[in-house]
């Protein structure tokens, strides 16, 4: 295992305006499960790929190590990729797909066979060592993917969405799996997905990116909990953040978040950010597990109208509506509404937060 | 109402079935039945096209069973000494020759197109495609001059290059349409593994494009096998000759041999035929290749 360090790294394509992937700094440290999390085309995978040494940056350093492996090919770079697609050898058996790194690097017949037995018997594919690629199910066949990354050992192991083929039952299992295995192994790991579940739930430390840029690198609870700005807040968790727009007004009472024709007392703190006797506009967000709901009216809370319900099984999804504003409240399984009632809603909660409307940062 | 709907239903599609299945029959028919003619004409006795004899008023069938047309054409000699066996290795070395080095040209010539970006791509694949807009029998005077300034005419070399370049427009198209079709993440995961560029296009890509490498096979054998145009331009001497030149000998004579020339026809069918059925499989697939992604 080695530490993976990327410095400045830019990448434009020929002829594109802006860049896919803009002035990326990132230390994984060895040994370390780091996530890269973002909507499609947002520059994470491009970002995998000169990893690995499939795309050359157009700017920046990135060292595995302490090697500088700007101009290092690929196959000298001691790193294992795992494809979205697989990648698997079509013509090949699983076992000679695992063993082709290693003939490629020219291992003794013994220790090839050693190694791929080592590997099949760590993923449990050893009865499907005789088999070719299109003769397993997508579950199998992501498994000989990350048996020909393991077989050898890598320093690195570099995956891009390797989850997204399975079906999702599959797909939980087998991240559990791959997060053992990793744990197991040791080995430092770059993942790539747009699943924030998957980057909860795997990552030691989630970068998340947007538009080439990374917006904030923190491990998944610190994401969670305090998002650098509104995108960050957005992007994780399920279902989506509440957002509303408003206006901040700090006085000499406290501070106080104005929607227009509801509002409520926030957390004092804020005058930090907006001067005492000003104003700020702002997007204040808050998780749909913060927010509490009853069939009563109760003071401070909001009246909102229900339009939906979505059943999780211990849990449900209350969707209201005020106005245009749309919020969805975490509540119990038996609480009961129906479509078109009234209900009442606390959107206040210390666990909110507030962006700045502009540069939608979060504030304090 | 619901029953007799449901019945004319059926009628129509009874019918349909039968007019579809009428005219690919007939169409079969059509194509066969001048091949059946060859085979009737090669095994009765006689020289003549009345020799078979007619069944059903249409269909022709040996007058008598014989082989003698078979063994006259091996004993057939022509000038010094060049004969059957001669024609048969003459054939055989130029259509080898030829399908290598169509295929030698092709196989990179392809992988090119579908992996790498070069100034002026679309520019070579056009001017690969512009011979194919003429009648092939066009570019012979040029390549008659063209030989004949290098001295080629009369050697196998004169008909071997233009044999391989001729097929190259095709079958760089099927190629890079199979190269194509296999996903760029099975290159980079064996560039990944540690192979290089030359084991990646041997160990990867070739096993994977056998059914088009057969396609293109295929396409360079036929166009040298059967060729009679160019090699009539290009082989005066008869010790050159191959089989379509000394087949179309037996109609230039004073007397049409067309039971001995109906014999060799068969003779040189039987390659073809049993390279047809060999890779036919392999045929469809190659050509249909790139066109849905697997």
């Amino acid at each position: 295992m080695a530490k993976l360090k990327l410095e400045h790294v830019s990448k434009t394509f020929k002829g594109a305006k802006s860049p896919v992937v803009s002035e990326v700094n990132l230390d994984v440290n060895e040994g370390e499960f780091l996530v890269l999390l973002g909507p499609s085309g947002c520059g994470k995978t491009t970002t995998l790929r000169m990893v690995a040494g499939l795309e050359t940056p157009t700017a920046g350093d990135i060292y595995i190590g302490d090697t500088l492996v700007n101009d290092v090919e690929p196959r000298d770079r001691d790193i294992a990729m795992v494809f979205q697609s697989y990648a698997l050898y079509p013509h090949m058996t699983v076992h000679d797909n695992l063993a082709f790194p290693l003939k490629m690097r020219k291992h003794a017949k013994d220790d090839i066979e050693k190694m791929v037995n080592s590997a099949a018997a760590t993923l449990e594919i050893t009865d499907l060592l005789k088999r070719r690629p299109k003769e397993l199910s997508g579950g199998q066949r992501q498994r000989v993917a990350l048996g020909r990354a393991i077989v050898r050992n890598p320093k690195v192991f570099l995956m891009d969405e390797p989850l997204s083929n399975l079906d999702a039952k599959l797909r939980v299992q087998t991240r559990v799996e791959l997060k053992n295995l990793q744990r197991r192994l040791g080995t430092t790991t770059v993942y790539v997905t747009h699943d924030q579940a998957e980057a909860m739930t795997l990552a030691d430390r989630v970068a998340v990116m947007k538009q080439g840029v990374i917006q904030q690198v923190g491990s998944p609870t610190e994401i969670y909990a305090h998002p650098a700005n509104k995108f960050v807040a957005g992007f994780l968790g399920s279902p989506t953040m509440n957002f509303m727009e408003g206006t901040l007004k700090v006085a000499d009472s406290g501070a106080y978040f104005d929607c227009g024709d509801f509002g409520f007392q926030v957390d004092p703190s804020l005058s930090r950010v907006v001067a005492k006797g000003s104003s700020k506009k702002a997007t204040y967000g808050i998780r749909a597990e913060d927010v509490e709901v009853d069939k009563t009216e109760r003071e401070g809370w909001v009246q909102v109208s229900v339009y939906g319900s979505e059943l999780m099984g211990s849990e449900q999804y209350v969707h209201g509506k005020r106005g245009k504003m749309s919020i969805v409240a975490r509540a119990p399984m038996d609480f009961q509404a129906a479509i078109g009632e009234s209900v009442w809603m606390n959107l206040y909660s210390p666990n909110g937060h507030f962006f700045d409307s502009e540069t939608e940062a979060a504030l304090a | 109402m619901k029953s007799r709907s449901v019945t004319a239903r059926t009628v129509r599609r009874v019918a349909s079935t039968i007019v579809k299945h009428a005219f690919l029959i007939l169409m079969a028919l059509i194509s066969v039945y001048p091949v059946l003619w060859v085979i009737a004409i090669a095994f009765s006795p006689g020289e003549s096209l009345s020799s078979p004899t007619l069944a059903f008023g249409i269909i022709p069938v040996p007058s008598t069973f014989t082989l003698v047309h078979f063994s006259s054409i091996l004993s057939l000699t022509v000038g010094n000494g060049s004969n059957f066996p001669l024609w048969v290795r003459n054939s055989a070395l130029i259509t080898v020759s030829s399908v290598l080095g169509s295929v030698a040209l092709t196989l990179p010539a392809g992988y090119a197109f579908s992996r790498r970006k070069f100034r002026g791509q679309q520019a070579s694949m056009f001017s690969f495609l512009l011979p194919t807009m003429f009648p092939g029998v066009v570019t012979i005077i040029p390549q008659f001059l063209l030989f004949s300034t290098l001295h080629l005419v009369n050697t196998f070399f004169a008909v071997i290059i233009p044999y391989m370049v001729g097929s190259l427009s095709l079958s760089i198209f099927i190629m890079k349409s199979a190269f194509d079709s296999i996903p760029r993440e099975i290159d980079e995961a064996a560039m990944i593994d540690g192979a290089g560029e030359l084991r990646i296009f041997t160990r990867m890509l070739l096993p994977l494009t056998l059914p088009s490498i057969a396609t293109v096979s295929l396409w360079a054998f036929m166009g040298s096998w059967l060729d009679w145009a160019l090699a009539h331009v290009m082989l005066q001497d008869n010790s050159l000759w191959t089989l379509p030149l000394a087949l179309y000998a037996f109609l230039q004579s004073n007397y049409s041999y067309y039971g001995s020339f109906s014999a060799m026809a068969l003779v040189m069918a039987v390659p073809v035929f049993i390279v047809f059925i060999v890779f036919q499989k392999y045929l469809v697939t190659g050509l249909t290749a790139g066109s849905v992604k697997g």
